[in-house]
């Protein structure tokens, strides 16, 4: 007759792990330290592919803001030449509204 | 226990001497909980995977097994309360023990049956006290219980033992 506390040391005594086990778990771990890195490796990829589309999109927005800004000057240009030329025409239509002729600095001009 | 440098140049403890080392540890804790072979062997798998991810912060080899022995507490319980309605492996089909078992079948079967009945924090603190040899105070520490919770969790475990003895005693 054993007492309640050696039946339980009998009951609950260690057992051996499966055959095989240490080298499923192993190769589990291996598995799972792979697929992290693949993981890391494909979040690394989409982030230089997104940092090159960035750097794209930012090399075509700069271009097109300096083009932006060429063409305004050139339109202001173009105004104020038009501008001049419509001051000049005037003061000739004055000049031959008053005197009967055009005034002289036109006359002299080559 | 096998250790290795790292990239720092602390010694850092290897994956496959720990499970090599703790497998029998890891799996018996877990077996003994859930009664259950295939159950216990998963648990194995996620306590060692856990370690996998953890090692470099484990620093020394007594360090992981108190880490393990705590992980595989709280793993086997989770598992059980997840899996409460999963059969129970009949005992033909246990695992064999590493040291030869002294009790006679119709004694195992009342253990058995005994055990199954326990609530899960005073199977775990049987398991722990029998399994691993454990005194109050480190299940304590693994249970991460008080002290004077796990000797009433092993005190009262025992009265029930002793309660069903005595009421098939009486009914023989």
């Amino acid at each position: 007759m054993t007492s309640p506390d050696e039946q339980l040391r009998g009951f609950f005594s260690r057992v051996s792990s499966p055959a095989g086990l240490a080298d499923r778990v192993l190769a589990a771990a291996l598995g799972a330290r792979l697929a992290k890195e693949r993981r890391w490796r494909r979040t690394g990829w989409a982030l230089s592919m997104a940092a090159c589309a960035l750097l794209v999109w930012g090399g075509w927005w700069t271009a097109e803001r300096r083009r932006g800004e060429q063409a305004k000057r050139q339109a202001l240009w173009a105004l104020r030449l038009a501008g001049q030329q419509l001051r000049r025409a005037q003061d000739e239509t004055q000049s031959v509204y008053r005197t009967g002729f055009p005034s002289k600095t036109r006359q002299e001009r080559p | 226990m096998r250790t290795s440098s790292g990239m720092t140049g602390a010694p850092t403890l290897e994956l496959a001497s720990l499970v090599r080392e703790h497998q029998d540890m890891v799996f018996s804790i877990a077996f003994q909980y859930l009664r259950d072979a295939g159950a216990a062997e998963d648990v194995a798998q996620e306590v060692f995977l856990q370690l996998s991810q953890k090692l470099g912060a484990l620093g020394s080899a007594e360090h992981a097994k108190a880490w393990l022995r705590t992980v595989t507490c709280h793993r086997a319980i989770d598992f059980g309360r997840r899996n409460s309605d999963r059969t129970h492996v009949p005992l033909d089909e246990a695992p064999e023990p590493a040291q030869p078992e002294a009790a006679d079948p119709a004694v195992a079967r009342e253990l058995e049956t005994w055990v199954q009945a326990l609530p899960e924090r005073m199977r775990m603190a049987v398991v722990l006290r029998y399994t691993e040899d454990l005194g109050p105070q480190e299940i304590a520490q693994v249970m991460g219980a008080p002290l004077n919770t796990v000797k009433s969790l092993l005190r009262r475990a025992l009265e029930r033992l002793r309660g069903r003895s005595e009421t098939q005693e009486v009914g023989t």
